[in-house]
C-alpha cells in the first residue's frame, strides 16, 4: 500500500466528521434565523452532502489499496471514485451557483461534469478493450484537469468569502475545498511505468498540504468564533502531521506485531501535534503582541514540526532514509538557531540576533557537503563541527533560564514561562542529540521522547504550568483558622 | 473617424495626384510646395523626414514612398490617424503606379472605420457586462456570508 492510500482513510473519516460538524453548525445557526434567511443555509447543506461523498470516494481509494492489480473493471474502485468525485464537483458547483446567484456557474458545472463523465466512460471502454491503454490514462488526466479547474473556481468563491467576511468558519470551508485539489490521484499514482506527476518523496509534501483541509474545517467548526488568521494553518498541520506519520507507519506494514514501534509512533505523532499547535498558538499571540521573539519561536516550532514529520517518515522507511535524516537535521538545527535568536533578542542583545543564523549557515553548508554519508558517522567523526551547533542550541537554555530565575527572584508574574521553555528546550536537545548518536532500527525513540519536551513547553508557553503550580501551592497551604 | 484626404508629391515638389484637398485653401499645389520645402529643410538639419504637421483642428501625417512624399489629412482627435497613414503608404508602396482616388480614400476609411468602432464597442460592452456580473456576484456572496457565518 502507498502512503497516500492509507492517508485517504483518515481523510475520509475526517471529512465525515467535518460534515457532521458543519451540519450541527448550520442547524444551530439556522434555528435562530428567520424563515427567509433559513434558505441561505441550503448551500451549506449541499457542501455537507458533497463532503460525505468525498469521504466515501476517499474510502474507496483506501479500499483499492487492498485489491490485487488488474481486478475486474466494474469492481475497480478507481472508477467508482472518479464518478463520485464528479458528483461531488457538481454539488459544489450547485452550492457556489446558489451563493453567487449566477446560473452560468451551474451551466458550466454541468457542462464540465458531462465532459468528465464522458471521458471516464471512454477511459473505461478503452481499458475494457485493450486491458492496458495509454489512451485511457490520457482521458483520465484530461478529466482530472477539468475537475481541478472547476474546483479551483469553487475554491475562489469560498476564498473570496473568507477574505470578505473574515470569519474562521468561512476560512475553514475555503481551506477544505482548496486543499482538496491537491488530492488529485495523478500526483500520487504513476501509470504503467510512468512516474506520478510529482516524483515520490516530493509528493508527500503535497499530500501533507492536502491533509490540512479536514484539519482546517474541523478546527474552524469546533471554534466558529475564533478570528481568521494563520493560526488555523497550524491547527491544520496538527491534523496533517500525525496522519501522514501514521499513514507511513501503516503503509510500510508496521502495525502488525510491533507494539513498541506503535507506541513510539503514537508518541511521536502526539509530539508533532503539540509542536504544530504550539507554533499556531505562538503565531496567534504574535498577532496580538507583535513581539519579535514570539514570532521567532513560532517559526522555530513550525520548523521542528516539519523536521520531525520528515524524520519519522524516513525512519519508517516510507522515504529515503539518508535524505530524510539530512532534511530533518538541517530543519531542526535551523529551528534551534531560531530559538537561540529569540533567546538573544529576549535577553536584550538586539544587535546579535543574526549571529545564530551566521553560524548555522556555515554548518549547514559543511554538513550538506557530506550528503550521501551517514549523518551520524559524519557528525561523530567531525565533533569539532558539532560543538558550535551544540553551543548554539544550548544558548537559549541559558538566556531563557536566566530570565526565568531573575523573574522568580524579583517575584514577577509568569516566571514559569521562560523557565519551562528553558527546561523544555534542554530536554528536547538532550533526547534528540542522544538518538542522533545512538541509532536504533525503526522509529527513533528521540522522536517519541520529544513528546515530553513539547508537552512541557506547551504547558509553559500557554501559561498552564503556572496554574498547575498555583493549584499545587493552594493544596499545600493549610487552611487558616 | 474618417481620413479627409491623400496627396502624393514627387521629388520636385509637384502634386502628382490628390483627393480630398479640393477645399484646401490655396489648393494642393501650394501644400505640395510647403511639404517638400519642409522636408528638404528637415533633412538638412536632422537627416530625417518630418512626420507630421498640425494646424488647429487639422493634422497632416507625412510619409514617404521611395522618392515621393505622401500626405494624409485627418482630424486632430482621430486616434487611428497613424494607422490609416500606414495603410495608405503600404498601398502606394505595393503599387507605385497607382493614382489616389475617392475609392482608395473610401476603402481605407471604410475598413478602418468599421473595424475600429465595432471592436471597440464589443470590447467595451463585454468589459461592462463582466464588471456588472462581477459586482453582482460579489454582492450576492457577501450577503450570503453575512447571513450564514
Amino acid at each position: 500500500m502507498d502512503v497516500f492510500e492509507v492517508a485517504h482513510l483518515y481523510y475520509g473519516v475526517a471529512m465525515f466528521a467535518a460534515a457532521l460538524l458543519l451540519t450541527r453548525y448550520s442547524y444551530t445557526k439556522s434555528k435562530s434565523a428567520d424563515a427567509e434567511s433559513r434558505k441561505a443555509f441550503a448551500p451549506l447543506y449541499i457542501v455537507v452532502v458533497s463532503w460525505v461523498i468525498l469521504g466515501i470516494a476517499s474510502l474507496t481509494v483506501y479500499y483499492e489499496g487492498f485489491l490485487p492489480e488488474g481486478t475486474g473493471l466494474w469492481v475497480d474502485p478507481f472508477y467508482v471514485q472518479q464518478i463520485l468525485l464528479v458528483i461531488q464537483m457538481v454539488l459544489l458547483g450547485i452550492a457556489s451557483a446558489r451563493i453567487v446567484r449566477q446560473y452560468y456557474v451551474l451551466a458550466l458545472t454541468l457542462a464540465i461534469a458531462t465532459a468528465c463523465l464522458l471521458l471516464v466512460y471512454w477511459a473505461a471502454d478503452a481499458t475494457l478493450r485493450y486491458r492496458v491503454s495509454g489512451l485511457a490514462i490520457t482521458w483520465f488526466n484530461i478529466s482530472e484537469f477539468l475537475q481541478s479547474t472547476m474546483l479551483l473556481g469553487v475554491a475562489t468563491v469560498f476564498i473570496w468569502i473568507a477574505y470578505d467576511s473574515r470569519r474562521a468558519t468561512a476560512a475553514g470551508l475555503a481551506g477544505a475545498i482548496t486543499t482538496q485539489i491537491l488530492l488529485v490521484p495523478t500526483l500520487y499514482v504513476g501509470s504503467w511505468g510512468n512516474p506520478p506527476l510529482i516524483p515520490y518523496p516530493l509528493n508527500l509534501a503535497t499530500l501533507f498540504v492536502a491533509l490540512f483541509g479536514p484539519g482546517l474545517a474541523l478546527y474552524s467548526l469546533v471554534k466558529p468564533d475564533q478570528k481568521v488568521s494563520g493560526e488555523l494553518l497550524g491547527y491544520g498541520a496538527s491534523f496533517a502531521g500525525p496522519v501522514i506519520i501514521f499513514s507511513a507507519f501503516v503503509a510500510v506494514g508496521g502495525v502488525v506485531g510491533l507494539t513498541s514501534q506503535l507506541v513510539l509512533a503514537v508518541l511521536g505523532s502526539l509530539a508533532v501535534m503539540i509542536s504544530s499547535g504550539l507554533a499556531a498558538y505562538l503565531y496567534g499571540r504574535w498577532r496580538d503582541s507583535r513581539q519579535i521573539p514570539t514570532v521567532l519561536l513560532a517559526v522555530a516550532f513550525a520548523g521542528l514540526t516539519v523536521g520531525q514529520v520528515i524524520g519519522m517518515i524516513g525512519a519508517l522507511g516510507a522515504m529515503n532514509y539518508t535524505l530524510a535524516a539530512y532534511s530533518e537535521f538541517l530543519l531542526v538545527s535551523f529551528s534551534l538557531s531560531t530559538v537561540a535568536s529569540a533567546g538573544i533578542y529576549a535577553a536584550g542583545y538586539r544587535s546579535l540576533v543574526l549571529l545564530p543564523f551566521l553560524i548555522y549557515e556555515l554548518l549547514a553548508v559543511l554538513i550538506l557537503q557530506a550528503y550521501p554519508q551517514s549523518i551520524t558517522f559524519f557528525l561523530l567523526s567531525n565533533v569539532a563541527l558539532f560543538l558550535p551547533l551544540a553551543a548554539l542550541a544550548l544558548l537559549p537554555v541559558f538566556t531563557f533560564g536566566g530570565a526565568g530565575i531573575r523573574m522568580r527572584k524579583a517575584g514577577t508574574e509568569g516566571a514559569s514561562r521562560p523557565l519551562g521553555l528553558s527546561i523544555g528546550i534542554l530536554s528536547l536537545i538532550v533526547v534528540r542529540l542522544l538518538f542522533i548518536v545512538i541509532t536504533v532500527p525503526g522509529i527513533n525513540p528521540g522522536h517519541a521522547l520529544a513528546f515530553g519536551a513539547y508537552l512541557l513547553m506547551w504547558l509553559a508557553v500557554t501559561g498552564r504550568l503556572k496554574s498547575l503550580s498555583a493549584k499545587k501551592a493552594m493544596v499545600q497551604v493549610p487552611p487558616v483558622g | 473617424m474618417r481620413m479627409y484626404g491623400i496627396l502624393v508629391i514627387d521629388a520636385a515638389g509637384e502634386a502628382v495626384s490628390s483627393v480630398g484637398f479640393e477645399k484646401f485653401s490655396g489648393g494642393s499645389s501650394m501644400l505640395a510646395g510647403l511639404v517638400s520645402a519642409v522636408q528638404l529643410f528637415a533633412n538638412k538639419i536632422s537627416g530625417t523626414d518630418m512626420s507630421e504637421l498640425q494646424f488647429g483642428d487639422m493634422r497632416l501625417l507625412l510619409g514617404r514612398v521611395q522618392e515621393r512624399y505622401v500626405v494624409t489629412m485627418h482630424a486632430a482627435s482621430d486616434m487611428s490617424a497613424a494607422d490609416k497613414n500606414r495603410k495608405v503608404v503600404a498601398l502606394l508602396d505595393r503599387n507605385p503606379g497607382l493614382t489616389v482616388s475617392q475609392e482608395m480614400l473610401n476603402a481605407v476609411n471604410g475598413t478602418a472605420t468599421i473595424d475600429e468602432t465595432e471592436s471597440e464597442r464589443v470590447r467595451k460592452s463585454a468589459a461592462q457586462f463582466a464588471e456588472v456580473q462581477m459586482s453582482k456576484t460579489k454582492k450576492a456572496a457577501s450577503e450570503w456570508s453575512k447571513t450564514v457565518f
